[in-house]
């Protein structure tokens, strides 16, 4: 009667398995719910599949460490460690005379000009 | 009624990104401290991920170091289009399916001279607290279901993985594949389907949890 690789047997199961997941609209799982309360079978079903994925969860879990937190920190460290040391070395930033623009070797120039054309007013007696 | 709620979802999905980026923001131009305090966060899962995929601590820990390096280095890259722990998670996940290419490549491996199960748990180091469920299992039997996942497609098993996460709902794993939600949820279905025939295919499931506590 009721086919088991029927379209609606298949859409049925995947809903179950969405249901396990809590992975469902609100009006599709009120719909499953009511499905797994009245029907031993689908009921059974859902008991597998939670089976199921307790135990792919036991059996993929890592253990869990007891000081979890201090390897977290112990990791985290070694990774600042890591990035730290790819980072390219300091370059030097102190200005050599090659650095001054050509702005400062203009205001330069004209401030000596201007010092030794009023040095010679001065000498000349005109200021 | 429907719309409402997914209109909550998304505004509040989008508050979680925006909060996301600001961290970010904060990371790029903090320094060293503030990245520390993100690896220290996410580590766990991030490390619990890359053990599932490949099922050996120390190779799970390497991957989990070069991808916080490689987060690091990609921070101004990081739009909010996801949020900071499915993106993170991305890269993970990129990383441990390279070592497992590579892993697969090596000749020792594929002659079985590779470290066994037990090995691989004696090297984590520390005490270690197991959850009810996996204590219930014995070591065989975790063995045989790993070696039953890590025989399913690579696409049922990745989902299968991912959806082992109680953290992680069908749209993040989506997020991490970049593949349609619909497409993870009949993914899981058919990856359940297939391990159970599996399972059935290889003995009682009654022989899988210890004797005692059956």
């Amino acid at each position: 009667m009721f086919d088991m690789w029927s379209p609606r047997r298949r859409r049925q199961q995947r809903e179950l398995s969405a249901f396990a997941d809590g992975e469902l609209s609100d009006a599709t799982t009120d719909r499953v719910a009511e499905r797994v309360v009245f029907d031993e079978r689908v009921r059974r079903e859902l008991t597998s599949v939670r089976r199921m994925d307790a135990l792919v969860a036991a059996a993929l879990t890592p253990p869990l460490p007891a000081d979890a937190k201090v390897r977290a920190g112990a990791a985290a460290d070694a990774v600042i460690d890591i990035i730290c040391a790819r980072l390219p070395a300091p370059v030097q930033t102190t200005p050599g005379p090659r650095n001054w623009t050509p702005t400062v070797v203009a205001s330069v120039g004209l401030l000596v000009t201007a010092g030794v054309a009023f040095a010679g007013l001065k000498r000349r007696g005109w200021v | 009624m429907v719309s409402a709620l997914s209109m909550a979802i998304s505004s509040s999905q989008l508050e979680i990104h925006r909060a996301d980026s600001a961290r970010v923001d904060g990371i790029v131009s903090g320094g060293h401290e503030t990245f520390r305090d993100l690896v220290v966060e996410y580590h766990p899962l991030a490390f619990s991920l890359a053990y599932r995929s490949l099922g050996d601590p120390q190779d799970a820990e390497e991957v989990v170091q070069d991808a916080f390096v490689k987060i690091h280095g990609a921070l101004d890259g990081f739009r909010g289009d996801a949020s900071l722990k499915t993106w993170i998670l991305r890269i993970v996940w990129r990383l441990s399916l390279n070592r497992r290419r590579d892993r697969a490549r090596s000749s020792w491996r594929r002659l079985g001279l590779h470290q066994s199960a037990e090995d691989a748990d004696v090297r984590v180091a520390g005490p270690v607290a197991e959850s009810p469920e996996a204590r219930l299992l014995s070591r065989e039997a975790k063995q045989l279901i790993r070696e039953l996942v890590d025989g399913l497609p690579p696409t049922l098993r990745e989902v299968l993985i991912l959806n082992s996460f109680e953290e992680l709902g069908y749209e993040e794993i989506a997020r991490i594949l970049g593949i349609p939600v619909g497409t993870v949820s009949s993914r899981i279905h058919a990856a359940r389907r297939k391990l159970a025939r599996r399972l059935q295919k290889s003995g009682p499931n009654e022989r899988i949890w210890r004797s005692e506590n059956v």
